[in-house]
């Protein structure tokens, strides 16, 4: 237990030692030879207090020691400190002191500068508004570079010079007249099938520009010219070519986009035939379907009758030899075994059941030709109506607020009508000419086959006489 | 100068019009305007006919008829049916076509409405409506073709009303003067 003690206050000396007083009584009778021991104990516990005591003092003189140390190493820091700061309050207190000095000099400016404040200003909005406008113009492709001196004039805050001022004047003379003209020029262009090639294109001010016939698209983004992938009608193109071609001086007809590319954009969106007939969906391929069969039934019938009617005539022009491969022919030969100056009566029953027996052969599919005919327009209506029908599921779930979302089902509507008519129209047509055809051949078996039976029958009366 | 002046002249005479006017209507006018050609055609065609070509003919089927002996029999009634129907045959000729395309004209517009509305809806559906200027493209194409078709039909109309009445009163005179050549006293 005691050379723990040191480390103890006093305080917690004398606990122990009160703990210990009560034991000794306890754990051995009292006997006055114990006396000594006590004393001994007391002894020590005071050598141990004395030599704590000492070692507290040694601690205490070693900490301030190193406390004077430290104390010499930081105040020569601390007078550097002040002095910066010193040093820097000054350089503040100057600073405001320019400040204001600057602020009292550009008022000074403004009052001095007067009117001419607002020149300089009006000559940045122009400049910002100028740039703005001819950073998507088609004629920075011929004159790059343009727009930067007017980026520097919008952006420069301090006076201008009358160097820049004088340019400003000057881009705009000559975006004037860029606008005004008519050049030619080599240019990169970036082919429909990609890849780009430098060719020489000609511009009709900021409107369009032209290649060989074929308007170009312009890219503002690249600074590129794109051939656009549909061109415009041929009346155009040719127009196209006219302004290329012309010599200078020489008045010509020449077409431009004044939208400056929306619409020649436009065109390239709109849809070709393919995807117009996809539009048209099941209606319209089961009406493509049926003018397919219209058609092949028509052709297949105008060329049998054609065919029959050009026989026919020939049996009209030689009633000698009767042929059994036309109907006239098979009408005569069905009355070849009536003897002449027979019963007339009968033979006109026999007639009449020839001609008969040849119409239904004539008029085989002309019937369903008309019904094809009838039906195509039907289809398209009932296109229209399945296209209304989805439209206004469209308008059901989005709302009518936006025209593009309708666009699908309004497309489907009319691509299918304009199906239906385009398949009626020469169904129609072809079967009134197949038609024309069958009436002639009825009417030549109806009047002529009489007549000529008539003479025949004469013929052999008057030669049998 | 002169070739400002020139193109004045063009604009004047109505053909540089023409032009625009087709590029105005679409395709659907074309159309149009073909089957308008061919239906005024084959009217044309009808009238001269009927003016001048038929005179041939009808003198010799006169002739014919007149060669023969007697005009009274059935078979003389039958020769003389087979005589005039060769006539009427060629009378008639393509008559049907003209019906035809008259009854098309009304169609051919509405096909003009059709594709129009289709190209009025295609801007729509890229531009949105908030530009009616774009659409007028289209509904030019709409209207024009419409327009086109109507005058066809109504002229059209018109036209094949008057050759019909004038080819049955021609055939019915045709079919009276055969029997008036009919010469009683000639008959034994």
């Amino acid at each position: 237990m005691l050379p723990v003690l040191p480390l103890f206050r006093p305080a917690s000396l004398a606990l122990v030692l009160t703990l210990a007083i009560p034991l000794a009584p306890a754990s051995a009778s009292p006997a006055l030879d114990q006396m000594p021991v006590l004393d001994q104990v007391i002894e020590q516990a005071r050598q141990a207090q004395a030599a704590a005591r000492q070692r507290q003092a040694e601690r205490e003189a070693e900490f301030e020691q190193q406390w004077r140390a430290i104390e010499a190493r930081y105040r020569p820091l601390k007078d550097a400190v002040d002095a910066r700061q010193h040093a820097v309050d000054a350089l503040e207190a100057r600073r405001q002191a320019l400040a204001e000095e600057v602020a009292r000099a550009r008022q000074a400016l403004t009052d001095r500068l007067g009117p001419y404040a607002g020149l300089f200003e009006v000559a940045r909005q122009q400049a910002a508004e100028f740039e703005r406008q001819l950073r998507d113009s088609l004629i920075n492709i011929e004159q790059p570079g343009r727009t930067e001196g007017l980026t520097r004039i919008a952006e420069d805050e301090g006076l201008l010079e009358p160097e820049q001022l004088n340019g400003l004047l000057v881009t705009l003379l000559e975006a004037l007249k860029a606008q005004g003209e008519i050049s030619t020029f080599i240019a990169p262009v970036i082919q429909a099938a990609g890849g780009q090639a430098a060719l020489e294109v000609t511009r009709i001010g900021p409107f369009v520009t032209l290649h060989d016939g074929h308007y170009l698209d312009y890219r503002f983004e690249d600074n590129a010219l794109q051939q656009l992938g549909r061109q415009p009608g041929r009346r155009y193109r040719q127009a196209a070519r006219g302004v290329e071609e012309a010599k200078p001086g020489q008045a010509v007809t020449g077409a431009i986009d004044p939208s400056r590319g929306a619409v020649l954009g436009l065109l390239v969106q709109t849809p070709d035939l393919i995807e117009r007939l996809r539009q048209g969906g099941l209606v319209g391929y089961l009406i493509l379907g049926l003018a397919a069969v219209g058609a092949l039934l028509a052709l297949l019938r105008i060329v049998q009758l054609r065919l029959t009617l050009a026989r026919v005539r020939r049996q009209l022009q030689a009633p000698e030899s009767l042929k059994p491969n036309n109907p006239l022919g098979r009408v005569l030969l069905a009355l070849q075994d009536i003897q002449p100056g027979r019963d007339l009566e009968l033979m006109e029953h026999r007639l009449d059941q020839a001609i008969l027996e040849e119409t239904p052969r004539l008029n085989r599919g002309l019937p369903l030709l008309k019904l094809l005919a009838a039906i195509a327009p039907l289809m398209g209506l009932l296109g229209t109506v399945v296209g209304m029908i989805l439209t206004f599921q469209a308008i059901s779930l989005y709302g009518a607020g936006d025209p593009k979302l309708m666009a699908g089902g309004i497309s489907q509507a009319l691509v299918t009508t304009v199906l239906g008519l385009i398949t009626a129209i020469p169904l129609l047509l072809l079967h009134s000419v197949a038609n024309g055809s069958r009436a002639r051949i009825e009417d030549i078996l109806e009047q002529q086959a009489v007549a000529l039976v008539a003479r025949r029958l004469e013929g052999g009366t008057t030669s049998g006489s | 100068m002169k070739a400002v002046l020139e193109q004045l002249q063009l604009q004047l005479l109505g053909l540089g019009d023409l032009h625009g006017f087709l590029e105005l209507g679409g395709p659907v006018l074309v159309l149009v305007l073909g089957a308008g050609l061919l239906l005024w055609f084959l009217v044309f065609e009808h009238l001269l006919y009927l003016a001048f070509g038929q005179k041939h003919g009808l003198r010799q089927i006169e002739r014919q008829w007149r060669a023969r002996v007697e005009h009274h029999s059935w078979h003389a009634r039958r020769v003389r049916q087979g005589l005039i129907s060769a006539l009427r045959q060629h009378a008639w000729r393509h008559f049907h076509l003209i019906k035809t395309l008259i009854a098309l004209a009304p169609l051919l517009g509405l096909l003009g409405t059709v594709t129009g509305m289709l190209e009025v809806f295609d801007v729509l559906a890229l531009t949105g409506a908030a530009n009616p200027r774009a659409l007028a493209a289209g509904i030019s194409r709409a209207t024009i073709p419409t327009m086109a078709g109507m005058v066809m039909a109504l002229s059209g109309l018109y036209a094949a009303a008057l050759l019909e009445s004038w080819i049955k009163r021609r055939l019915r005179r045709i079919d009276n003067q055969l029997a008036l050549t009919d010469n009683p006293n000639a008959t034994p």
